[in-house]
């Protein structure tokens, strides 16, 4: 196991290291919410989306790093003359796109991001410390995620080839380096997983649960999912109705409480809890009913890509193998989750329930959220891979499920063929996907 | 010990790519938009990051880390090397 961890750590090393700055969805934005942060003030949210990424009128020229050209690398050298020039400019209200997203994924960067400019760090190296922040996220989710293997698979060459395929799969590597709160709603994620797993279900262990459950609600929305997931697990311990709602309550309340600094940040600012039309980038729009249930159809049929981002989908989803290969890596990868996944329901252990009723709760949330934002706010932007990471374990372990159903329980040969595959990937995707888009 | 070589070599497979070059990707449309960062312009990252001209297309990778005059960016590029042997060795004691 020691040695599997060091290849996975040297195998992170270098995806770091070659993913270049800012080749993640929406890292520039990430970024300067971060460097707002850092100097102490938290990013409005502009007012307009029309504008392109306006990041404060005076600041715009310093930061701005989605141009015409696709993607270009911002000029860490103007960055550079606004960090030194900074107190002779009027910046107004910085903001970014992002700043709709709770704060603490951006706390911890900040910190990072401080802690680099006190050591006089240049620019870019400011940048690459910054993105240690999601490699601690990463690495701590790898820990709480081996521990829930631990309870689920006694073959221990199944765990490991699970494991691997969990930590080396492009698109988990590629949200676990760039600069963005999605690793960090896995990290929590996997924490709260691991604490209903480890811990038993009683009013003093609720409390731990729910500030989990509230500290991954302050790093992003989607982690909404793990309120009825708790509720779910609670009737699912057969425990008595009485004890169902204590512990629903307590954890509930918990879950509030946590959020309460940040509602009142919103309201202050926004005057409502939660910020709505401006995060979903449009207005709303009067439209006929009979659009939900095509919005709805195209919403699932456009959950295809997000299931095909974790066949190597990198940059902004703009750099990706040959069809010939991503096609067949998705087509078997959503055949072998929905084989694990129905047989999973035949299963009543704790990581079944929790597998399944994540993926089931997430999905729905989607479902619901992209279906009203393609009816009602005429968006064009589909639900990515890296929303889904909180539940990529889950994934994992129905298509190690839907694995040993066909191979008739192998398990040795599954972990094997596992780990194997995985590392292969790896490198193709390192070699054929990465390099030849940025390199050559 | 033969079977440990022979799943190491396919495993690794991708990696031999790297000494043969990219004259073969280059008559592959590159998947993305037209708009490559083919090569970085930013001065800040240059000792960090292989610049590809045009000079360089079409030559095999593991000769394009070497083919730079900054010696920043040539270790840059063994060090990546290091890294993947390494890693192979890790390999051949995980098969």
């Amino acid at each position: 196991m020691k040695i599997l961890s060091f290849f996975i750590f040297l195998s992170y090393l270098v995806f770091f290291i070659v993913l270049p700055p800012f080749q993640n969805p929406d890292e520039p934005s990430h970024y300067e919410t971060v460097y707002w942060t850092s100097q102490g003030f938290y990013p409005y949210i502009p007012n307009n989306l029309t504008t392109p990424l306006s990041y404060g009128r005076n600041v715009e020229k310093y930061f701005d790093a989605t141009t015409k050209d696709s993607y270009a690398i911002p000029p860490f050298s103007k960055i550079a003359k606004f960090s030194q020039n900074s107190g002779k400019i009027s910046i107004g209200k910085p903001t970014s796109i992002q700043a709709y997203n709770p704060p603490v994924y951006y706390i911890v960067a900040a910190i990072l991001l401080r802690l680099s400019q006190l050591i006089k760090m240049n620019p870019l190296q400011q940048f690459y410390m910054t993105r240690l922040a999601s490699g601690l996220f990463y690495f701590g989710t790898l820990v709480f995620a081996y521990k829930i293997l631990q309870k689920v698979h006694r073959d221990e060459a199944l765990r490991k080839g699970i494991f691997v395929s969990f930590a080396l799969n492009p698109l988990f590597l590629q949200s676990a380096i760039g600069i963005s709160p999605d690793i960090a709603v896995v990290f929590f994620t996997t924490v709260f997983f691991c604490l209903l797993l480890y811990l038993p279900v009683k009013l003093q262990t609720t409390i731990p649960v729910g500030l989990t459950a509230g500290v991954a609600l302050l790093c992003k929305i989607s982690a909404i999912f793990l309120l009825p997931l708790f509720v779910t697990f609670l009737f699912y311990k057969k425990m008595a109705g009485k004890e169902i709602i204590q512990n629903s309550i307590v954890f509930l309340s918990i879950v509030f409480i946590t959020q309460v600094p940040w509602f009142l940040f919103n309201m202050i600012r926004y005057h409502t809890p939660v910020v709505s039309d401006i995060a979903l980038g449009t207005t709303s729009q009067k439209v006929s009913l009979m659009r939900i249930p095509y919005g709805f159809i195209a919403t699932v049929w456009g959950m295809r890509h997000t299931f095909m981002h974790f066949s190597g989908f990198l940059g902004w989803n703009n750099v990706f193998p040959f069809s010939i290969i991503f096609i067949p890596f998705t087509v078997f990868f959503i055949l072998f989750i929905i084989i694990g996944f129905f047989h999973t329901f035949s299963k009543h252990d704790d990581v079944s329930i929790l597998s399944l009723w994540s993926v089931i709760y997430l999905l729905v949330f989607f479902l619901i959220f992209e279906t009203d934002r393609v009816v009602f706010h005429n968006a064009g932007w589909e639900i990515g891979g890296r929303n889904i990471l909180p539940i990529f374990m889950p994934l994992v372990l129905f298509v190690s499920e839907g694995l040993r159903m066909f191979l008739r329980k192998k398990d040795i040969l599954i972990g094997k063929v596992l780990i194997y595959f995985s590392i292969f990937y790896y490198f193709f995707i390192l070699i054929f996907v990465l390099i030849p888009r940025y390199y050559v | 010990m033969y079977k440990k070589i022979v799943i190491t070599l396919i495993v690794i497979l991708p990696l031999f790519y790297i000494f043969v070059g990219y004259p073969i990707a280059q008559r592959i449309p590159v998947t993305g938009t037209a708009n490559s960062l083919r090569c970085f312009s930013v001065d800040s990252l240059k000792p960090f990051f292989m610049c590809s001209h045009d000079k360089l297309q079409g030559v095999p990778f593991i000769k394009h880390i070497f083919v730079e005059m900054n010696d920043l960016q040539n270790g840059f590029g063994i060090l990546f090397l290091l890294v993947i042997f390494i890693q192979i060795l890790l390999l051949v004691s995980i098969v």
